[in-house]
């Protein structure tokens, strides 16, 4: 029976996880949650933005990933435009220009901003930390028309934007490469201008690092990241209604941990009582 | 010559990225590069879905095993191309809103890539369950730390710590992200970090000196 | 001159020619007879137990070279252990299956399998199939590349390069097809789950130094000596900064700055 424990079939593990994420989605637990300091430094980050500011928003997320970074878009979109804040969006990742579209359509319908004086969607471009070096004194240069084809000249919020520099934060979703790094990289390096992020809870100990030497202001990470600021904006969202899920998840797979350490210890047990067992004879 | 050819190109296009970056008026060099290898890598798509084509035709027409997949690949391939290509209406662009490939893009691309990306969570816990044994005195304090902040990093973990006594005065998640995450795990990745980038710039001086020419394939 | 030359990389130029120097003049110094000594890797020392595993039970071995392009330098790194792979496989005439996650990354790999083959005095074997393209997406790479697991059962699976959010989901599939699994990788974010999944891992610069450890090879050698050299005089600079900055001075964080 316990070795059979021991090894046991991974696919009771499966079912023991979906059975912890599907129940409170039936039966909601609305558990508190509570805002760390990282989710806290990034909302002050954006309170403080005088009105009018332009912030730059890159998409660098596929669809994979989508179900963690598309919640933190969404409600810092919502943060932006209830400040009166401008926002540049673009993607270093093909998919990511159109999960843009799809933000900006839905914070723009609940805030009532204005495509092309309120934002922009500059769509993809290829090249990753290519296009921010390029488009380091030039914007336009490597973004003259936005996704649907409109030039710049023609987008009344573009006008007195030219380089990095005329932007007051980055603010970059990111799970790879190129991410956050990147800008890290080539805007915050040689352009000094503040970068805030939003990663997934997989990579975001790869960017700590940066946010504790100061050179990212301000990280959510993950799932749990973006329901503390959804909480901090009282506008509870995806991520928010996720986070009973995932503290279930956490539970099964802790009570794993628990099952599969008692299991090694009765096996240690077993096996040198055996042994004294065979020496004695 | 066919050796010597690559490794000066190497040399070259190495050495003129280095160069642009500290100088100003080369940095256009940089971009060229750049340009160049976006050029490479764009038409190398060419190679890739002809050696797709060729791999998955192979075994459709000897109908090999499970030669049912290969076809529905093929055919996925074949389908999205030409909803990228051929399908969007005059003036606009195949991934405007309501276009088939767009409608690919929501309904197909996006579910099946988060469906394998919430894998993960199935992943993480078998593998948990496989590795996380106190078998040692270093094994157990990584399954002591890997334990608190898998638990006490949720809200559950949270409100079950503002239960116990005397330790609930203790700030649990204010703990773990300053102690846990942000001392140890952090001074543990930097020093793999800076580690992994002094190896990073010792194999680019090495490629760039020609002492490292694996990526040529073999001598003979 | 201010137009020239961009004055606040000078601390980063001075950084890269100190290390560059250091390594280069390890590295030329091992060709006059220097022979540096090397610890043991037990990760690549299972490379051969792995490969002969395979051998004897008659089953192919995959190879995974990470899902960067070629501009990333653990890409390039995963090559060089690859040529190594490729020529032991191909000396007992097995199958080396390597799947590709980028088009210019399986061009290259193709071109090292087949010399490898070719070197091993068994060009006929190749078979241009072994080494194939399946997807850029990584999520779709993972999903192809955990069907090759199914199906064709590896005895042997190395992941070396540059891996994101689908290494678990590769290494889980590959411990449940039951081969005996080595992984490299310098992304830290990606090690702990290779760590948990796998026999054994190459962590961090390990991976950078496996070309050297495998060929030994006395100027790549050298050059390990020569990154021993700089990490000592980084933490020296660690250590004494924080001294410094503990005590009020900042001059050496100054220096360190942009």
């Amino acid at each position: 029976m316990l070795d059979k424990l021991s090894s046991l079939d991974r696919r009771w593990i499966f079912l023991a996880i979906t059975i912890a994420v599907i129940i409170p989605f039936v039966f909601p637990l609305g558990l508190p949650i509570k805002v760390s300091q990282q989710t806290k430094q990034f909302y002050e980050c954006i309170e403080q933005l005088p009105q009018g500011s332009v912030v730059c928003m890159s998409f660098d997320y596929g669809p994979g990933t989508r179900v963690e970074c598309h919640p933190m878009a969404q409600a810092a979109l919502y943060h932006l435009f209830t400040r009166r804040c401008k926002v540049i969006a673009l993607a270093l990742w093909p998919e990511g220009a159109l999960f843009a579209r799809e933000a900006l359509r839905e914070a723009a319908k609940e805030t009532g901003a204005a495509e092309g004086t309120d934002y922009v969607n500059l769509g993809y471009k290829a090249g990753g930390e290519v296009v921010l070096r390029g488009a380091g004194d030039d914007l336009r240069a490597f973004f003259p028309n936005d996704i649907d084809g409109r030039s710049w000249d023609s987008i009344p919020m573009l006008k007195g934007i030219k380089g990095w520099d005329t932007i007051d934060l980055i603010c970059a979703w990111s799970m790879g490469k190129p991410g956050v790094l990147e800008y890290v990289r080539v805007v915050g390096g040689s352009y000094h201008r503040p970068i805030i992020t939003g990663t997934t809870a997989v990579t975001a100990p790869e960017a700590m690092p940066l946010v504790n030497s100061g050179q990212i202001e301000g990280i959510l990470q993950g799932m749990r990241g973006a329901s503390e600021y959804e909480v901090m904006l009282k506008r509870p969202g995806a991520a928010a209604r996720g986070m009973d899920a995932l503290s279930m998840a956490h539970v099964a797979i802790a009570a794993f941990i628990i099952m599969a350490n008692v299991i090694y210890w009765l096996n240690k047990r077993r096996d040198r009582r055996n042994s004294l067992v065979g020496g004695g004879a | 010559m066919k050796r010597e050819v690559p490794l000066i190109i190497t040399f070259v296009a190495g050495a003129v990225m280095i160069v642009q970056f500290y100088t100003l008026p080369l940095s256009w060099l940089g971009d060229l590069f750049n340009d160049f290898f976006n050029i490479i890598v764009t038409c190398a798509y060419v190679l890739g879905a002809a050696s797709l084509l060729i791999a998955n035709g192979r075994k459709i027409q000897r109908q090999a095993p499970g030669w049912g997949y290969n076809a529905v690949l093929l055919l996925s391939l074949l389908a999205t191309l030409f909803c990228g290509f051929c399908i969007f209406p005059q003036g606009g662009l195949p991934t405007d809103a309501g276009t088939p490939f767009d409608w690919i893009f929501q309904n197909v691309y996006t579910p099946m890539s988060a469906a394998t990306y919430s894998l993960l969570a199935f992943y993480i816990a078998s593998a948990s369950y496989r590795a996380f044994r106190a078998r040692s005195a270093e094994a157990t304090i990584l399954l002591v730390t890997a334990f608190m902040v898998m638990l006490f990093r949720i809200p559950l973990g949270e409100l079950l710590w503002e239960q116990l006594p005397i330790l609930h005065y203790l700030d649990i998640g204010d703990f773990i992200e300053t102690w846990i995450i942000g001392g140890f795990n952090t001074a543990g990745q930097r020093a793999i970090m800076l580690g992994a980038s002094v190896g990073l710039i010792s194999v680019s001086l090495k490629i760039l000196l020609g002492i490292e020419r694996s990526y040529l394939g073999s001598a003979d | 001159m201010d137009a020239f030359f961009c004055w606040d990389k000078l601390n980063n130029l001075i950084g890269v020619l100190f290390i560059s120097g250091c390594i280069a003049w390890h590295t030329f110094q091992a060709r006059r007879g220097a022979r540096p000594f090397i610890r043991r890797l037990p990760a690549l020392g299972a490379l051969d137990d792995a490969i002969g595993r395979a051998v004897e039970m008659g089953k192919p071995v995959l190879y995974i070279p990470g899902v960067a392009d070629i501009d990333d330098a653990q890409t390039l790194a995963s090559v060089s252990v690859l040529e190594r792979v490729a020529e032991d496989v191909a000396s007992y005439d097995m199958p080396l299956l390597v799947p590709n996650c980028c088009s210019v990354v399986m061009s290259m790999t193709q071109e090292v399998v087949r010399s490898a083959y070719a070197k091993a005095g068994h060009p006929e074997a190749f078979q241009s199939d072994y080494v194939r393209y399946l997807c850029d997406e990584q999520f779709g790479f993972a999903a192809g590349a955990s069907g090759i697991m199914m199906r064709e059962r590896p005895a042997a699976i190395f992941y070396i390069g540059n891996f994101l959010g689908e290494a678990l989901i590769l290494a889980e599939n590959g411990n449940a097809s039951g081969a005996i699994q080595v992984a490299g990788t310098a992304t830290v974010s990606q090690l702990p789950f290779f760590v948990a999944s796998c026999d054994y891992t190459l962590i961090g610069e390990e991976l950078y130094a496996a070309s050297a450890y495998l060929s030994q090879d006395p100027m790549q050698l050298g050059s390990l000596k020569g990154q021993d050299a700089v990490k000592a005089v980084i933490m020296f600079i660690i250590v004494f900064g924080t001294v410094l900055y503990s005590l009020g001075f900042t001059w050496v964080k100054d220096l360190l700055t942009p």
